[in-house]
């Protein structure tokens, strides 16, 4: 900053800042040590990174920790088809169902290790035949009361012909060979009601049996279902296998069948290349721009030396960052061009403070340390309270630029000084003629201000807060189109919301499983629950249920049926022992249905998606619409079972959205707080700490104004973007009024111009990203920029006056 | 002793020589128009000429279950190489039609035929290559999935055991008739497990005389 002498109120810097006048003059004889150090430590760095990983996974981007974002984000996971891999097969013009089938099963067992652990095109029944006789066997064990109330009404003479009829006309039909231990068995059709039971395991809606095939109903498309030991967290992994299953498709799938994938790995892969093509994009157009804008308005070869100060900065950030973790995310990296955005705001003002050469540069230095140095630490430890986030990625980029703005403040007030010094060239800037560009009417000024704030106010009203993190994926156009296209043919599966039965065993977490469907068949139509607990209960339920079973024909109804079948049959030309095997049934004990029995006809790997053995616990899941009533019961209901715990897509935005508001506030509030103390402690003056935080209300106010007009919401990386505002705005804010308090030169507005603008250019080249999260910030801090630069180098000079 | 061992030696050869004209005697092989094989191409030759056959058909079903056989009749169509009719006029009218790949059934008067994925209905396709296959006379096919022997041979009977252990839960076996001076299949008797069985018997069957297109469509 420059001081003229004479304008000067305080002749004599702060001793503490004379700190700075001693280590320029120590390393002013000492250059050369300087160089090597700062040379030594730049080369360590870069060692550091030639081992750098860089990690592309979308982890940093989601909840972490044990807060209730966290846990649920986790047990969502843990839906049916999060981890699977769906591939839609559909058929030609003139492909046959049979045909489609068969490419479905060459597919399913060409997908194999090492990224998939197995895949089907259908239910694994291992007996077809076994299929009735199962029937039978489950009736017992899933006999409720209602079942019961229904089996009573049959037991009439007029139902009971009915259903010996539809057996006759079964049993004297072409196929009536395969249908007759059926009819004897169960002549009344009581299998009816196991079958009814059924749909509640159906978790795809659209889906049909076509040879033991999952085939559509429009019978033109067919699924294979496969699992796959990838995580869907990582990105490489997903690249890899889903680049496997594309020379799978291309093999084994004629080309008049097209193929559709729908996994969470692809999303998590368009995200990583996202992230990984901004990164370049990024910072390679935000070091052009800035280094362009340092060069025109600097007008000195020596700008370049300002320049190597933020791209040290990037390098020793990114090593320092390394030391504290073990990888270094690839959103952090792309956020490098906001550290070069805001680390160059130091040496721009160094460069400029030195630029006169009348007076001793280390007491310049020690002039400007004071300005630079309280603005920097005040923006450290505004981006700490980023170390509070829910969002690992967030608390690591806290890391990440303290680190940088930590760095910047050393090499601009030691490295630098010396560099400006020491090295031949003059120190020029961008012409004195720009003089009138400062200068605007006082009155107009204010009174603009004023308006603009009371409008931004007015809009910022409307703003919304949104905590849905899938708006915050990258989804290309193709896969739009391909989670439409599964939707219109398969159903609505992946959009339900899943409750979770907890017991520490098997039979507590089945009971409560129970329990829970017992809740809900009253809450809401049961063709809406998809769960295990009507075709596999816990063994107390199942028990309970022979025992009615058992009951129920020992109580005179197995006299009545047999004299009804007896009747009915003969007028209908049934012979008088033609159910025997049923009453034959009716006298055997009942045995228990197992796990084996439902893998048997094809159901195990539905039983292994609903049931969920963990360490110490095991869950059942339960699924229904996700809807705001079920959040609503799971939320308010008092009389809900417990041991349950809903996760919803609906709830989540609702916690999340929660957790914004909340942690927006804190967030702010701390923040406000913390620049308030360091501005109180830096200046001791009201009149000064009210300026410097002009640009820091105005910036905010701009900020959420703008988001309110403009309807875009508030989503959980927009919190980055406040603090960002915050910090430059303070920084700024300082800047400016040291500037006009100890002497006003316009010079040093240049260099808040230009620290300004390096900082618009650097979050700027957020906007180009096409990760949401990441452009997303930057579009919003922009806006912010755009309340925060005016408002320095107009609105506060306004508002102070009398220039001293 | 001399004499002794003269004897046993005489006897030794007798008993030999005897085995090997037995022996001789079983090797020789039958001659091509007995067995099987002279059935198989009597049956060959019969149905090379047909190009289409109309024939009514009576159909009566004996199961422990009914105290009184089901019996039904109708009308079988077949134009080579793959059109099939199978008609059921009484007691109920149904029945199946296969023209190609396009499969149709139908039951009831008042219900028009709907389109029969035969993949879905294994049961009738089942009945659907076993016609197809007696009408061609693939014995190649029907030899795969049943064991074939000779009951009689003029006029010929074949017994059909199936191979496919999943048939062999419902069918113990098959008996295939035929007439003794045209060699064409007039009777089917199927004998399920336990006991039940289905007699069909073939009548007024006309032989080449192209049924009528819409009969398959």
């Amino acid at each position: 900053m420059e001081i003229k002498s004479g304008n000067r109120k305080d002749a004599q810097p702060k001793s503490v800042f004379s700190f700075f006048r001693i280590l320029y003059a120590f390393f002013a004889h000492r250059r050369p040590l300087l160089y090597v150090m700062t040379f030594v430590v730049i080369v360590a760095a870069g060692l550091i990174l030639r081992n750098i990983t860089m990690n592309e996974d979308i982890a940093p981007l989601l909840p972490d920790g044990q807060n209730e974002a966290a846990r649920d984000f986790a047990l969502f996971q843990k839906a049916p088809f999060a981890d699977k891999v769906l591939i839609s097969l559909k058929a030609g013009q003139s492909t046959s169902k049979q045909s489609l089938v068969d490419t479905a099963d060459r597919l399913s067992q060409a997908m194999t290790q090492p990224y998939f652990i197995g895949a089907v095109s259908g239910p694994a029944i291992s007996s077809v035949e076994a299929i009735p006789q199962w029937l039978m066997n489950a009736l017992p064990n899933t006999f409720t009361a209602k079942d019961q109330s229904a089996v009573e009404g049959i037991l009439t003479p007029e139902a009971v012909r009915d259903r010996l009829k539809k057996a006759y006309a079964q049993l004297t039909s072409q196929e009536g060979m395969v249908f007759k231990p059926l009819v004897q068995i169960d002549p009344l059709d009581l299998k009816g009601f196991v079958f009814g039971k059924l749909s509640h395991v159906n978790i795809i809606p659209g889906m049909q049996l076509y040879n033991n095939h999952f085939i559509s109903y429009d019978g033109k498309n067919t699924l294979v279902i496969a699992r796959t030991s990838v995580k869907i967290t990582d990105s490489k992994g997903s690249k890899e296998m889903l680049e496997q299953l594309r020379g799978l498709i291309k093999r084994f799938v004629p080309s008049d069948v097209k193929a559709s994938t729908l996994s969470a790995h692809a999303y998590t892969m368009a995200n990583a290349e996202a992230i990984k093509g901004d990164l370049a994009l990024i910072l390679g157009s935000s070091s052009v721009a800035i280094f362009l804008l340092i060069m025109y308005f600097l007008r000195s070869w020596k700008g370049i030396l300002v320049f190597l100060v933020p791209s040290s900065v990037l390098c020793l950030a990114t090593a320092g960052t390394l030391l504290i973790y073990n990888s270094v995310s690839a959103v952090t990296i792309a956020f490098g061009s906001v550290l070069l955005g805001i680390s160059d705001d130091y040496p721009i003002l160094v460069y400029f403070a030195l630029s006169r050469k009348e007076r001793d540069p280390g007491s310049v230095v020690s002039e400007v340390a004071r300005p630079v140095l309280f603005g920097g630490l005040t923006t450290i430890i505004t981006f700490s309270i980023m170390l509070l986030s829910n969002l690992p990625g967030q608390r690591q980029l806290a890391i990440f630029c303290m680190i940088g703005v930590a760095v910047s403040l050393i090499f601009s007030l030691i490295v630098l000084p010396q560099l400006l010094q020491g090295l031949p060239g003059e120190k020029r800037y961008f012409g004195n003629k720009t003089r009138g560009i400062f200068i605007l009417s006082r009155k107009w000024v204010i009174f603009c201000w004023i308006g603009i704030s009371v409008l931004c106010l007015w809009q910022a009203g409307r703003l919304h807060f949104n905590g849905d993190l899938r708006i915050l994926n990258v989804v290309p156009k193709e896969m739009k189109e391909t989670e439409q296209y599964f939707a219109k043919t398969w159903g609505n599966f992946q959009d339900n919301a899943i409750l979770f039965a907890e017991g520490k065993d098997l039979q507590s977490s089945l009971q409560t499983n129970d329990r829970l469907f017992a809740y809900l068949s009253e809450k809401m139509p049961a063709d809406k629950i998809i769960s295990l607990a009507p075709i596999f209960s816990s063994e107390k339920t199942e028990a309970s249920n022979r025992q009615r079973w058992k009951g129920f024909w020992a109580q005179g109804n197995q006299r009545l049926a047999g004299r009804l079948l007896a009747d009915q049959g003969d007028k209908l030309g049934f012979s008088a022992t033609a159910f025997t095997p049923f009453f034959d049934m009716l006298k055997k004990e009942p045995v228990p249905l197992t796990v084996n029995d439902l893998t048997a006809i094809g159901l195990g790997e539905l039983y292994n998606s609903l049931v969920l053995r963990e360490k110490d616990k095991v869950l059942t899941l339960t699924l229904t619409p996700d809807t705001e009533e079920i959040v609503g019961l799971f939320d308010k209901d008092k009389e809900r079972p417990e041991g349950v715990h809903l996760v919803s897509q609906g709830r989540f935005r609702s916690i999340i959205s929660k957790a914004l508001v909340n942690n927006f506030t804190r967030y702010i509030v701390l923040a406000l707080v913390i620049i308030i103390v360091s501005v109180s402690i830096f200046f001791r003056n009201f009149k000064k700490i009210i300026l410097t935080l002009i640009p820091v209300a105005t910036g905010l106010i701009f900020m959420f104004g703008a988001m309110g007009l403009m309807g875009i919401e508030f989503n959980l990386f927009n919190i980055v973007a406040t603090i960002l505002v915050i910090g430059l705005g303070v920084d700024l804010g300082i800047f400016m009024v040291c500037n006009l308090s100890e002497g006003y030169e316009h010079t040093a507005n240049l260099g808040i111009l230009l620290g300004g603008l390096t900082s618009f250019v650097g979050l700027g080249a957020l906007t180009l990203a096409r990760h949401p999260a990441m452009s997303s910030i930057g579009i919003t801090v922009l806006l912010g920029l755009c309340g925060v630069i005016p408002s320095t180098l107009f609105v506060i000079p306004a508002l102070y006056g009398r220039r001293e | 002793m001399k004499k002794i061992f003269m004897t046993v030696l005489v006897i030794f050869f007798v008993v030999t020589l005897s085995f090997m004209v037995c022996a001789q005697e079983q090797e020789t092989p039958q001659e091509p128009s007995k067995g099987k094989a002279g059935a198989f191409a009597r049956i060959e030759k019969a149905v090379s000429t047909i190009k289409a056959v109309a024939s009514e058909f009576r159909q009566e079903r004996q199961l422990a279950m009914l105290k009184e056989p089901v019996v039904s009749s109708g009308r079988f169509y077949y134009e080579k190489p793959d059109k099939l009719r199978w008609e059921c006029i009484s007691p109920d009218l149904s029945g199946f039609l296969v023209n190609g790949k396009v499969a149709k059934q139908w039951k009831g008067k008042d219900n028009p035929p709907e389109a029969l994925d035969l993949q879905q209905n294994p049961v009738i396709l089942l009945i659907v290559d076993q016609l197809l296959a007696w009408t061609k006379a693939d014995f190649a096919w029907i030899e795969q999935r049943y064991a074939i022997s000779v009951v009689k041979e003029d006029p010929i009977m074949l017994k059909l055991v199936p191979r496919s252990s999943k048939e062999k839960k419902y069918i113990d076996h098959i008996l295939v008739s035929f007439d003794a001076d045209t060699h064409y299949a007039n009777a089917v008797d199927i004998i399920e497990k336990g006991g039940d069985s289905t007699h069909i018997r073939f009548f007024n069957m006309i032989i080449n005389n192209a049924p009528q297109k819409e009969l398959f469509e």
